[in-house]
């Protein structure tokens, strides 16, 4: 956020404006009104990022919920003509006052955000009297790393594999953006990826052959650039012709990675992506799937006993013990809130002493 | 229905293929050392053998129909095998990827494999022992298509058998084809057999191919009934065999053998 920027010359009478940017998915949420009182709203990350400082940060109010529709500010004419302009329909025209008290007329995005990339409700899996995944809710939003932890048999690759549509739940729902995963399988998983260190690719296909499979499986046009691009990015250009089962584990990895985004995935499930990677290796993939979430606003699901790992790639984490969501926070944050120093204490107090956590 | 994710189905066992002799070998190798036994045992019993009868056209073509069933049915379940060997379930069906894309793969992929056979097959019986497909007609079109159908339906049948007990259970889809020989007729009229042998036989539909290939080259017309009979009976078997596919499949996905499936998962 913000997704689009909203800017005019700011003459009384003569208002010229537009808006440019991402043009958002239609929404089922109806446009109420805007929040005349948040208009004033300072934004300095916005400021710092764009030198703009006499702006406004816009917000509107829907029937279920209200957000930043766009930030406003001054600009000169020539940078006027060389934006992307157009003003569509469903944009709404609002008065607003800006930084230094000009006012100015702001065509702002009128509808509300996409849903969330992954979208889990009251979530359970049963194996007869076994409770393996136990009612859990929680989202992943576009360009948001969540860390999925836990100690072994908490849930978390049975609830990867309930969102791969490989492990089928006892109840709840599984939504991939708008996609209703138990209804249309596969129109949700098109734009859906894994890596997982648990299943290896074919060992029998060269690193390209596997790529090409899986592209097409995955339907991505242009493929052949497209494996040269994942080929050139996880450093895998001298092993395209070499048998995927003659690499190290490392080299398997990032074959298995490259695979995981050569459909450029808007979901991305990645099961311990580092566990077979030397420091400088899970570095740079680490580095790479920041990067990757960046440009293509991706929603990743991440699970790693790396607690270093998690603090410094996870925008939020959430904490699975005997199937349940103990906890949900900012990893750099939570340590602290629960007396502890590190991630990594939280994680073995979440491991022996669950209930000392549970409803926290 | 995705072309291109079918297309992916084929091109992996392209793959495999192609850079492999040891895959390729047997698409042809065993069919061609039976055409050879059977064409000497049948010139043998064409020349010691007191009745009018051609054996090479009863016996001989009746092995090549029979192995090409066996190729069919082979090329579906080893375009299978190579997904249990090399553990690729999780990465197939964490894809776009559905049931009806990834059979119909298979089918494919058999269909060429099974082809390959045939062509050896026909070739080696033809070159060596001048049997010639021709002898049955019009109705050899009819013979290949129910045995086409049946050998699918029996691959299915087979990778279900594998996915629901686990991949150690191969060892009882190899020698299916062998089972079922006595009782589909073969090399003999359903007539030899015991009551509730043809009893049997009388739901598979390679014996009705047998039967009206035995008339045929005997002269006679193939009964058009029979034969619809059988192709009747082949697609009942096809239906039948895919509808257990996917129960399989579902309830594979219901108790995580999907996700977990190894030797050491489910045997």
């Amino acid at each position: 956020m913000p997704l689009l920027f909203s800017y005019g010359t700011l003459r009384e009478e003569d208002v010229q404006l537009s808006t440019f940017g991402r043009r958002l998915k239609g929404h089922p949420d109806e446009l109420v009104g805007f929040e005349q009182s948040s208009l004033r709203v300072e934004d300095p990350a916005f400021v710092a990022a764009s030198g703009k400082s006499d702006h406004a940060v816009v917000k509107f109010t829907g029937r279920n919920e209200s957000r930043v529709a766009g930030t406003a500010f001054e600009v000169s004419h020539e940078e006027l003509l060389k934006a992307d302009r157009y003003e569509p329909a469903g944009y709404k025209r609002v008065s607003t006052t800006l930084a230094s008290g000009k006012q100015a007329w702001v065509y702002a995005d009128a509808r509300l955000p996409p849903p969330p990339v992954l979208a889990i409700r009251e979530l359970c899996k049963s194996y007869r009297e076994t409770v393996a995944v136990d009612c859990i809710s929680f989202e992943v939003r576009e360009n948001e790393i969540v860390g999925l932890l836990g100690p072994n048999g908490a849930g978390k690759t049975t609830t990867i594999n309930m969102v791969l549509g490989v492990l089928e739940p006892t109840s709840g729902s599984i939504r991939i953006g708008a996609v209703d995963l138990r209804r249309q399988r596969s129109r949700a998983l098109e734009r859906t990826n894994f890596a997982a260190v648990y299943t290896p690719l074919p060992g029998n296909l060269t690193v390209v052959e596997n790529l090409r499979v899986f592209g097409l499986l995955y339907g991505v046009r242009d493929l052949r650039l497209r494996i040269d691009e994942v080929l050139g990015q996880f450093d895998l250009v001298r092993f395209r012709d070499a048998k995927l089962g003659v690499l190290s584990s490392g080299e398997q990895t990032r074959v298995a990675l490259a695979k995981a985004m050569l459909n450029r995935p808007h979901l991305l499930l990645l099961d311990e992506p580092t566990a077979s990677l030397d420091p400088a290796s899970a570095r740079d993939v680490r580095n790479r799937i920041r990067t990757m979430v960046r440009e293509t606003q991706a929603g990743v699901l991440w699970t790693s006993h790396n607690m270093q790992e998690v603090q410094e790639v996870c925008d939020r984490v959430l904490f699975l013990s005997r199937g349940r969501v103990l906890l949900d926070g900012d990893p750099r944050v939570l340590p602290g809130q629960h007396g502890k120093a590190t991630l990594e204490d939280l994680f073995i107090a979440v491991a022996r002493e669950p209930l000392s956590l549970e409803g926290a | 229905m995705r072309p291109h994710r079918i297309a992916a189905i084929v091109v992996r066992q392209y793959y495999l293929l192609s850079g492999s002799p040891a895959r390729i070998v047997p698409l042809f190798a065993w069919v061609a050392i039976d055409v050879v036994l059977w064409g000497f045992i049948t010139r043998f019993l064409d020349r010691v053998s007191a009745a009018r009868l051609d054996f090479v056209a009863t016996l001989l073509g009746a092995v090549l129909l029979w192995d090409y069933l066996t190729r069919v049915m082979h090329g579906v379940t080893m375009a299978f095998f190579e997904d249990v060997w090399s553990r690729n379930f999780l990465n197939y069906f964490a894809t776009p990827l559905t049931i009806a894309e990834y059979v119909i793969g298979l089918v494919t992929t058999s269909i060429a494999t099974s082809l390959v056979g045939l062509l050896v097959m026909i070739a080696v019986a033809h070159a060596a022992f001048g049997l010639s497909l021709a002898v049955y007609g019009a109705a050899l079109a009819g013979f290949l298509a129910i045995l086409f159908v049946f050998g699918i339906a029996l691959g299915i049948l087979g990778t279900a058998i594998v996915l629901r007990l686990g991949p150690a259970a191969e060892w009882l889809i190899w020698p299916i084809p062998a089972l079922l020989t006595p009782f589909a007729a073969v090399f003999y009229p359903l007539s030899t057999l015991p009551g509730w042998m043809q009893a049997i036989g009388r739901a598979l539909p390679p014996s009705y191919v047998f039967e009206a290939a035995r008339a045929v080259a005997q002269g006679s017309r193939p009964s058009l009934t029979d034969l619809a009979t059988g192709g009747a009976l082949a697609v009942t078997g096809l239906i039948g065999a895919g509808w257990l596919f996917t129960r399989v499949y579902r309830r594979a996905a219901r108790t995580g053998l999907l996700a977990r499936y190894s030797a050491e998962s489910v045997s």
